[in-house]
């Protein structure tokens, strides 16, 4: 055969393996449709990312770029004391259901006691997040250090804030990286930022990196606490699911992929037994759902896709489970109510066009029983 | 639900119009009325072993059902396009090949896109100066979702009714019933769906 022979099979080899390459065979384009909420065309979270939300007072609060409350059924902006409707919420924390405080960029921290009037209680424009944990409220600030357009040398120091006064850096601290979580386990404090996991007896800390047999590694992304004292579960930013018992012991369960980065985890009650929902992001565009777990073994339980089991860990029956149409979960928020409750999901959605920015489903605490209407657009 | 039976019903009794009015038909009939395209009336096919035509199409794509799982699907009706050429192997059959494309909405908003590429056999009878055929399709598609692909096995059957206009054209509507297999392997099966679904519309066939 002369060179033109052999052409024409090695373009087809090359067409067919380009083709081939363009396949995502454990993504289920027809499943993930079937399972699409519904989109929006209005509303208050039209192509807009809410972060978090959370409950107070009676009332619901969503932080997107700004907070918006829930009164009556119907979203609206909230000013925050002198700054109006144009600033800026970087976090939103509920701290014993008696104060609801928001960072504001730039500004400070906010407080208030209605989840109406606001007051501002710490000037302060270097905060960078704030969390509340075990009717604690905490706060990170971000220290410029180094070159003024280099963040990988700067510094984040944690701050308890107590009776408005924020308190000097935690011992252990200055975190290399940005906080990402912290939580308490019922008497223990865990915080991540960047690759380390923290843990401290107190909240005066001191605060240090864990060095438990089986703990996580790699750069985690979340972190969350459960209804049971002791356990834990911290997401990694490649896909990886860990769950730590009282007894110190991990237990870790990995996506198919490591392009799912688990941006949200949250145990919620079911009637015999707890979920474990895991939301997740994706390194590309496009990406983004969550599953129901088990959270015992991190088993996938309810598999929105065919409705088998399937072990998380090893055999991936399917992609993540339902897909909040391809956009990322930034949280889940549950509201219980008697044996059932109404959950939240909060997406990556800005600019999206169609999209929602929060949705709800309700649930009666079972694990096949959400609701028939499916996921609807707040 | 309810428009696939229908249109169905419909195609059906269009190609059933055809057939009868070749089998009323004798051979030798037929054959003299493929040389003799221009005469008003006549029947059988006017086109002969050699000839060529080339069509292109503007639809709407309109999900039926995805076939599996447990939900309900979340497609809208959407636009479409198609491109085919024909070959003549004698007065009433053609082989060629087409490809297509058609953009759905889902319920969120996002896009999927489907274009299939396949092989046709085409049958063609003519009441001059109308004619249709009827067409059955076999080949692959891709599929994209925002960032996700994937290909899969095709099949088509097709039926379209023309007028011609004396100039080598022929224009009319056409309606394509599709299966779209979309199957996944190994530990992924669970993912496995089957959407059905029409392109139908206008179309323009030239014939060469």
């Amino acid at each position: 055969m002369n060179k033109r022979q052999y052409a024409v099979p090695l373009l087809g080899l090359v067409a067919a393996s380009l083709l081939a390459l363009a396949c995502n065979n454990d993504y289920g384009i027809y499943a993930s449709i079937q399972e699409e909420p519904a989109g929006a065309s209005s509303g208050p979270f039209y192509r807009s990312s809410v972060f978090e939300i959370t409950s107070f007072n009676l009332s619901l609060f969503a932080r997107r770029s700004t907070i918006a409350k829930m009164t009556g059924g119907s979203w609206s902006t909230l000013p925050v004391a002198d700054l109006g409707k144009d600033y800026s919420c970087i976090g939103l924390a509920n701290v014993a259901d008696t104060t609801l405080y928001a960072a504001i960029y730039g500004k400070g921290l906010y407080s208030s006691t209605d989840g109406s009037n606001w007051s501002c209680l710490v000037e302060d424009a270097s905060i960078d997040s704030i969390v509340a944990a075990n009717g604690k409220l905490f706060l990170s600030d971000h220290n410029e250090m180094g070159t003024p357009t280099v963040t990988t040398d700067d510094q984040w120091t944690l701050h308890a804030v107590t009776g408005g006064v924020k308190s000097a850096a935690l011992a252990g601290l200055p975190l290399g990286s940005p906080l990402a979580g912290l939580v308490h386990d019922g008497s223990v404090y865990w915080a991540i930022a960047g690759s380390t996991l923290y843990s401290a007896a107190s909240e005066a800390g001191p605060f240090t990196a864990c060095v438990e047999a089986g703990a996580p590694s790699g750069a985690f992304s979340c972190i969350s606490s459960s209804a049971t004292a002791g356990v834990i579960y911290v997401g990694g930013a490649t896909g990886t699911v860990y769950r730590r018992s009282g007894a110190a012991s991990w237990i870790s369960a990995t996506a198919s992929s490591s392009s799912y980065p688990v941006e949200a985890i949250r145990e919620i009650p079911g009637a015999t037994a707890s979920i474990l929902l895991v939301g997740f992001g994706s390194t590309t565009a496009g990406g983004g759902g969550y599953l129901e777990a088990n959270p015992l073994d991190l088993v996938i339980l309810k598999d929105r896709h065919t409705s088998t089991t399937a072990v998380y860990a090893t055999t991936p029956a399917t992609n993540y489970d339902t897909t909040m149409s391809g956009r990322p979960v930034n949280d889940f928020t549950y509201i219980q109510a008697g044996t059932g409750g109404k959950l939240y999901a909060s997406l990556a959605t800005a600019g999206i066009t169609g999209a929602s920015g929060l949705y709800s489903v309700e649930f009666d605490g079972t694990a096949s029983a959400w609701s028939s209407l499916g996921w609807q657009a707040q | 639900m309810y428009r696939l039976p229908a249109i169905l019903a419909f195609a059906l009794m269009g190609a059933a119009a055809l057939a009868a009015q070749d089998a009323q038909m004798p051979p030798d009939a037929a054959d003299a009325a493929a040389s003799e395209i221009s005469d008003k009336g006549m029947t059988g096919s006017p086109y002969k072993q050699g000839d060529q035509a080339i069509s292109l199409d503007a639809d709407a794509s309109v999900p039926i059902i995805i076939i599996g799982g447990t939900e309900t699907a979340g497609l809208s009706v959407g636009a479409g396009f198609g491109f085919s050429y024909r070959y003549f192997l004698d007065s009433a059959w053609s082989i060629g090949g087409s490809v297509s494309g058609a953009f759905n909405g889902t319920r969120s908003g996002r896009s999927l896109f489907i274009a299939p590429l396949a092989a046709e056999l085409s049958y063609w009878r003519a009441l001059v100066p109308f004619e249709g055929f009827a067409t059955f399709g076999l080949g692959s598609y891709i599929s994209r979702l925002a960032n996700y692909g994937m290909i899969g096995p095709y099949a088509s059957l097709g039926l379209a009714l023309l007028w011609q206009t004396g100039s080598g054209w022929s224009v009319g509507g056409k309606v394509t019933g599709q299966v779209i297999p979309e199957i996944h392997i190994s530990s992924y099966s669970g993912l496995t769906r089957t959407g059905l679904s029409l392109q139908t519309g206008f179309i323009a066939v030239y014939h060469l």
